[in-house]
């Protein structure tokens, strides 16, 4: 009769250790942040909610989106919910003007309620750049491309891009004057779904391409594809997954999909993506623990790590990665993005502030 | 007649308390840090002329530094015979001429001479300094005294202390020219038989301890350790660090004035503690850490998945710890950092078996 129960206990015990052990590992809750600084930083006056993407042009024009409001899903603080979607600018050659923000024409955008979250950068060498925003506006989420106006310091509203393949969009990667790619973090749509698509790792999230008139999936099986970004030879795309705690390499083919190279495992949130369009380093704003950055969007007075990784040859088998930044959140909660230009790092996280810092280890 | 059930739930009961022993010793070894992000303070570079570690520092208050390198133990990469005990020195002040091997006095038994933690102590009154170095015989451990003539970069042997409670010393700390706190990292059956210390280990048990050597006789001032590693105190005098290894912690002690201890705080530090050194100035700790000590010797060593090494920095260690961490690398630069020493915007970073790192400090 003993024998009986310990046959079903025995398993029982061990689905119940798996699954009470697996998440935490996966979502990072072991592994304890020590602090450390690349120089001197400072946090960015002005900025109170959060800078989730920050983009920079090549002459290190900063773009940087404020104000996100976290999805009811969950549950944030009500402190973010008082916020206004913005984009901020600041120049990297001049950090002592701190931020500014941008005009937005025509002002419905704002005054509609812009839920800013990725961004992307078209440059060319004409001189025009375009900002990619993902915009979490009230009737479903949109990508808006906007043309930035430099004597007048303001984006001109270009077109929205709606798709039903667009519904749960995070950041996304311009690719021409109209043409993108961008990921969805999730697959499901209702909220409670997309709580269990989270604890359950379910690997259902996607990359999209949208061509200038139509979208199409790009590539899926991501647990949450975050953030997505190209070296200037545009043959490899890079996509970061949060939860599985890695960066894919893809090669782009013709047909726009993308084909898996490799991954390189980092063994933490990875969030947001950027490239140096002069050496091709990828720079990685990064969640140290996740479960922490939930909490942090929960409570504002409970802090999250943050962390800002370097990676090296990126392209190559062998890529190196440092770090350059960790905080246990007390200076910085919820890192999501960095940027580096000229020794100069600014550092955005989702619901917390901006911190620029000076790099004075060697690179 | 005890029944059938009550075996089983006693037999599950032990089971669950060996898992989770195991458990613990797998966190405690570091397993679970799949990954070491590397960065550094400033420009590193590798000091020449050090190949078989540089166990322990102590850095004069001129910039004088002295480091015991060439430790063996069972497990080292190396073998007995390619590995020499030696005493260096390297001046803060001329980073450029790196490391200079120091002569003993003939006199001295430089055969078995196999130099773990050290501790150098000035004369307030005539200057003379005097070098005291754990050195590990085969079966006990002795501490050796040497007084360093300046003209000559000779270490003149003065006297070897053995004490019944000075068998597996790790670090010392000196108080006078033979006086000092030492720390034996296991008890005194497990340094003598393999298996024991092995088991000892394993099961993570605090058989290690502190002692005060006061010129005649050694007695214990603490107790309980698990792997008690570094030694030192605060300028001040009143306070006593002790690294504590497997427990991964800042041991924070009261000293008295009949050299007594009484344990005032407790700071986890998240690795394996080995060695700690005081900026005489500041007070700041500089503390050499194994991140992942299951892959040093002491445990089991593979050259193709090496240790890696971590300096974390602590200011205000007794009131209110900032902790910071200096230097972390993978093992592709530094392999099983043991100790760092900072002097002025300089950090000298040692390893038990591998290099010695010099870096310049740009962040703090």
């Amino acid at each position: 009769m003993a024998s009986k129960i310990l046959v079903l206990l025995v398993p029982l015990a061990a689905f119940v250790f798996q699954s009470l052990f697996q998440p935490r590992v996966r979502f990072g809750d072991h592994n304890h942040v020590y602090n450390h600084v690349p120089g001197t930083c400072r946090l960015v006056e002005g900025v109170v909610h959060g800078a989730e993407d920050i983009v920079r042009t090549r002459d290190g024009l900063a773009f940087i989106s404020t104000g996100m409001k976290p999805p009811p899903a969950f549950n944030p603080d009500p402190w973010y919910l008082q916020a206004v979607g913005k984009i901020l600018l600041f120049d990297l050659k001049k950090p002592e003007d701190g931020v500014r923000e941008l005009k937005i024409e025509p002002e419905e955008i704002l005054s509609e309620g812009l839920g800013p979250h990725g961004l992307g950068l078209y440059e060319n060498y004409a001189g025009e750049i375009r900002l990619f925003v993902v915009n979490h506006h009230k009737e479903g989420d949109r990508v808006d491309i906007f043309r930035y106006v430099r004597p007048e310091a303001k984006l001109q509203h270009v077109r929205s891009v709606r798709d039903p393949l667009l519904h749960s969009v995070n950041d996304v990667l311009a690719t021409g004057t109209d043409a993108f790619f961008a990921t969805n973090d999730h697959y499901c749509h209702a909220p409670w779904a997309m709580k269990l698509e989270r604890f359950l790792g379910l690997a259902w999230s996607n990359v999209v391409y949208f061509n200038g008139t139509t979208a199409s999936v790009a590539a899926d099986g991501f647990s949450i594809a975050n953030s997505i970004a190209t070296p200037p030879s545009g043959d490899l795309v890079y996509v970061s997954d949060t939860l599985q705690q890695h960066v894919r390499v893809f090669r782009r083919l013709p047909d726009h999909s993308l084909e898996l190279q490799r991954v390189i495992p980092l063994f933490t949130g990875v969030d947001n993506l950027n490239i140096c369009p002069e050496t091709g380093d990828l720079w990685v704003g990064a969640h140290p623990s996740v479960s922490d950055t939930f909490s942090h969007i929960r409570d504002r007075r409970h802090l999250a790590p943050s962390q800002v990784l370097r990676i090296q040859n990126a392209a190559g088998e062998y890529p190196e990665v440092t770090e350059l930044y960790a905080n246990d959140g007390r200076q910085l909660s919820g890192s999501t993005a960095a940027v580096v230009y000229n020794r100069r790092l600014l550092i955005g996280t989702v619901v917390d502030t901006l911190l620029y810092c000076d790099i004075m280890v060697p690179m | 007649m005890v029944p059938v059930y009550m075996r089983w739930i006693v037999i599950v009961f032990l089971a669950w308390g060996v898992l989770q022993h195991l458990i613990k010793l797998w966190f405690t070894l570091g397993y679970h840090k799949a990954v070491l992000y590397n960065h550094q303070p400033g420009p590193c570079r590798v000091v020449p002329g050090v190949e078989h570690g540089a166990e322990d520092i102590t850095t004069l208050p001129n910039g004088l530094a002295f480091i015991s390198s060439g430790l063996w133990l069972p497990g080292f990469p190396h073998g007995r015979s390619e590995v020499r005990g030696r005493i260096l020195t390297f001046n803060y002040s001329d980073p450029e001429s790196g490391v200079k091997e120091l002569n003993f006095s003939e006199e001295f038994d430089r055969e078995n001479f196999n130099p773990h933690g050290l501790s150098v102590w000035t004369d307030p009154l005539s200057g003379r300094i005097s070098v005291l170095v754990i050195s590990h015989q085969r079966r006990k451990d002795q501490v050796e005294v040497f007084t360093y003539d300046v003209a000559t970069e000779t270490l003149e042997h003065q006297e070897t202390i053995r004490d019944e409670l000075i068998y597996s010393g790790n670090d010392l700390l000196a108080l006078g020219p033979d006086s000092f706190y030492l720390t034996n990292d296991v008890s005194h059956g497990a340094r003598g038989s393999t298996l024991a210390r092995k088991l000892e280990t394993y099961l993570l048990l605090p058989f290690g301890n502190v002692v005060f050597y006061n010129g005649t006789q050694a007695r214990p001032v603490a107790e309980g350790l698990v792997f008690p590693n570094g030694v030192n105190m605060s300028p001040d005098r009143r306070y006593l660090y002790v690294g504590a290894g497997f427990t991964e912690e800042l041991r924070i002690f009261r000293r008295f004035a009949n050299n007594s201890l009484e344990q005032i705080e407790s700071l986890p530090l998240h690795s394996f503690v080995d060695n700690i050194e005081v900026d005489p100035q500041t007070g700041d700790l500089y503390i050499g850490l194994h991140p992942v000590i299951g892959k040093t010797p002491l445990i089991h060593y593979d050259p193709w998945d090496p240790p890696g090494a971590q300096v974390l920095r602590i200011k205000n260690a007794v009131r209110g710890p900032d902790i910071t961490e200096l230097f972390v690398n993978n093992g592709t630069k530094l392999q099983g950092s043991s100790v760092a020493s900072f002097h002025k915007g300089a950090l000298l970073i040692g390893s038990v078996f591998d290099r010695l790192l010099y870096c310049q400090v740009r962040t703090l």
